[in-house]
């Protein structure tokens, strides 16, 4: 018997390559974290976290509505906590990624938009009260960073958890 | 490409579901806009002597140097006897019941300049600053107390908030476009402190110093 050849083989395009599989390790851990991070922050950071987030929504004039408003309060942070562990955990980690980068796409194109309108300089609440490069202002270096976790979303999309992911214990299917 | 798409449905599907679910448990406590509660019994007119006198701060207990003083206080007249009037009017000095029938808009409890300043000359209510303390140290309105809604977001604003017990408070911010004002006043209402009535300067500090009105400058005193 090959021991080489993991318990269940990579699926198509995944990589399995020890050097690779590290960094994509590193980025697994990395974007989960802050993910994890920023989604505690917006929910259960303390007694007014959810309200924090939703008046920074509000703040950003793109969403109008009471119920709609309070629904993306709950929605977007635990759209951030789900993807956030499923990528630390090694489990559908393309599909964490896409999920991901569509949401830093919507990011980037509110944070645009919010510029063009005059709003720089407004807090973002992205990540609570924690900057993960940029200050918490609405701003081009915000759009920098969020393009930047973009791309590392991108790149889990596409080339999975890598060998030191929990899918490969799982099966084929985790992937 | 399916089997991504699908999986990637899945994930948020259960995001959506626990954010539903968590919305549900406490979302029934955010608000979008601040919603003011009427004013307590306490604060609508009264026999005279039927109610105990709510203690406001008075500006002149406060010994900074930096005070207008320009402005003499007003003491309340007398009632007349089995008047119960508008006014619910104690005879010791610096206490005095609120009158809080304000002209307001039809946007909850916002005041304009003139009653504002009317509060203020009367010692009817405290003034709550929501703006940076930075901003407040530059000028705010005199004996105000300085309370960002990011005291909120550990035990300091409860703590300050506790000097608010009972009290009538005016706060305000930046003027017609900033959101402080309310997002203070939600987060106060959110103690269930008693605070009432809660009214918001429609123009804010801005509005207040270019109508010529007290300004002090420094530190936060007497809270």
């Amino acid at each position: 018997m090959n021991s080489s050849v993991p318990p269940h083989g990579p699926s198509a395009g995944e990589v399995s390559a020890p050097g690779p599989s590290a960094l994509l390790l590193l980025l697994r851990l990395a974007l989960g974290s802050a993910f994890l991070l920023a989604a505690y922050e917006k929910l259960f950071s303390g007694q007014y976290a959810s309200q924090n987030f939703l008046e920074a929504i509000q703040a950003f004039q793109v969403v109008s509505g009471d119920e709609l408003l309070k629904f993306g309060a709950f929605a977007f942070p635990w759209t951030e906590l789900v993807c956030g562990t499923a990528l630390i955990a090694g489990i559908w980690t393309r599909a964490a990624g896409l999920v991901l980068a569509l949401l830093l796409a919507l990011f980037i194109a509110v944070l645009v938009s919010a510029i063009e309108r005059g709003m720089a300089g407004k807090a973002c609440s992205c990540f609570g009260h924690f900057h993960l490069i940029c200050q918490g202002a609405v701003g081009w270096c915000k759009v920098v960073e969020n393009t930047g976790l973009l791309l590392l979303a991108t790149a889990l999309q596409s080339f999975g958890g890598g060998r030191f992911a929990l899918s490969r214990l799982l099966g084929p299917s985790w992937n | 490409m399916r089997g991504l798409i699908w999986k990637a449905a899945v994930l948020v599907a259960i995001a959506l579901v626990a954010g539903y679910v968590h919305g549900h448990v406490a979302g029934g406590e955010l608000r979008t806009s601040f919603v003011p509660t009427p004013p307590s019994k306490a604060a609508e007119p009264t026999t005279p002597q039927q109610t105990p006198p709510k203690p406001v701060p008075s500006k002149l207990d406060k010994t900074d140097d930096k005070i207008d003083t320009t402005k003499p206080p007003v003491l309340p007249p007398s009632p007349p006897s089995g008047d119960t009037g508008s006014l619910v009017i104690k005879v010791t000095p610096g206490i005095v019941e609120p009158d809080f029938k304000a002209d307001h808009d039809d946007k909850g409890w916002f005041i304009s300049l003139d009653k504002a300043h009317e509060i203020y000359t009367k010692n009817q209510a405290i003034f709550v600053d929501a703006r940076s303390y930075i901003e407040f140290t530059e000028g705010h309105i005199p004996g105000a107390m300085h309370l960002d809604k990011k005291y909120f977001d550990g035990a300091a604003g409860a703590m300050k908030a506790k000097n608010l017990k009972g009290q009538g408070i005016v706060i305000y911010c930046h003027g017609a476009e900033c959101t402080d004002s309310e997002a203070v006043a939600i987060r106060l209402q959110a103690l269930k402190f008693d605070i009432n009535p809660i009214y918001i300067i429609k123009d804010g500090f801005p509005g207040w110093q270019k109508a010529g009105y007290p300004v002090d400058k420094g530190g936060e005193t007497g809270f």
